[in-house]
């Protein structure tokens, strides 16, 4: 018979407290900024470093916000989100070794993405892909730079009914 | 734009500028999708420059989906092969109230795709000279005809036909092979 210990029930006990922990780490705005750390909670007074991890740490329907000027990395999005530079500097992606600086795979459906202010740059060494929409309901994508290159520099790829806009957005220098 | 599937997929481009790019400016493309999916494309005040194809591409292949690009008010200059283009019968391009110049063609059709004009476009300079635009049909749908009706009221250009010029209200003429 399997004895439960204190310290075995303290263990458990302490799991699942970080459990609820980290589900409750996500909030409906967060922020990134080139000053951040991805093991910051991303809540906009402890923001984090890349849109990778800001996105992970956002609420569906919720918003990434740059704070200031950087490289945020690449990006796959899963969910309704909107990631915003309304004008602090730049905000960029930059993508090289084949890879693809933001993929959407929001869901079919409900999945609203909105970007804005967001510049995606390839850097050479192998190049890539700017953007790839393959999933999601709507796309919209304003005040946005997508320009060097290997593969497509916006590459829509909807599997089923989806509604998508681009304003005021420069595509150039692609291979694609 | 290539989705797949059979939904509608609705694309809008508003002040985009599609520029120095290796393939077309912007593609829009059925051909991997199909009925009763449609894929519908509007431009608007946007600009494709100097792609090493096609400035705007409507593109599709017989059994797939149909294809529509509508271009309003949109630039396409200095294109390797032409301002614009259309492929298959499912697809088409309409054009109004824009600039066709400086391109190898002025456009291509494939496949008995049809690029209709709104007839108050301006095309010159480029280098082949192309075909004639077909003109919108009145009474397509209810929207097209009022659109092209409005057109008509403000069309401020006249066409000779002999000579390939077209003249504005002041008598300035500019070389032109649209069809009025």
């Amino acid at each position: 018979m399997t004895r439960i210990t204190p310290s075995l029930f303290l263990a458990a006990l302490l799991g699942f407290s970080f459990h609820v922990a980290s589900a409750q780490a996500q909030y409906v705005r967060t922020c990134v900024s080139a000053n951040g750390n991805d093991a910051n909670t991303c809540h906009c007074t402890q923001p984090c470093r890349t849109f990778q991890r800001a996105h992970d740490q956002t609420l569906s329907d919720g918003e990434v916000t740059v704070l200031d000027p950087g490289a945020y990395g690449p990006l796959t999005i899963t969910k309704s989100i909107s990631i915003v530079n309304d004008g602090v500097g730049e905000a960029s992606i930059q993508v090289s070794g084949g890879g693809t600086g933001i993929i959407v795979n929001a869901p079919n459906g409900g999945g609203y993405v909105n970007l804005r202010g967001i510049t995606i740059q390839g850097v050479g060494f192998g190049g890539g892909t700017g953007l790839t929409f393959n999933t999601g309901f709507t796309l919209t994508m304003t005040n946005c730079v997508v320009r060097n290159h290997t593969g497509n520099g916006i590459e829509l790829l909807p599997n089923a009914t989806s509604h998508i806009a681009i304003s005021n957005t420069l595509a150039t220098d692609n291979g694609g | 734009m290539r989705p797949t599937g059979n939904g509608a997929v609705k694309l809008t481009l508003t002040g985009v500028e599609a520029a120095s790019n290796s393939l077309d400016g912007v593609f829009v493309s059925g051909q991997f999708s199909f009925p009763p999916g449609t894929v519908d494309a509007v431009v608007v005040d946007s600009k494709a420059v100097g792609n090493g194809t096609t400035g705007f591409n409507s593109f599709s292949t017989s059994g797939h989906a149909p294809t529509s690009v509508m271009l309003t008010n949109s630039v396409s200059i200095g294109h390797g092969l032409a301002g614009i283009s259309a492929s298959s019968s499912v697809a088409i391009l309409r054009i109004g109230h824009s600039t066709v110049s400086g391109n190898e063609q002025t456009w291509t059709t494939s496949g008995n795709a049809v690029i209709e004009t709104f007839g108050d476009n301006y095309v010159t300079g480029n280098r082949t000279a192309a075909p004639r635009f077909r003109r919108a049909p009145r009474g397509d749908n209810h929207s097209t005809h009022q659109t092209e009706k409005s057109l008509l009221r403000a069309n401020v250009v006249r066409f000779a036909p002999e000579s390939g010029q077209m003249a504005d209200r002041l008598g300035r003429s500019a070389s032109c092979h649209e069809q009025l």
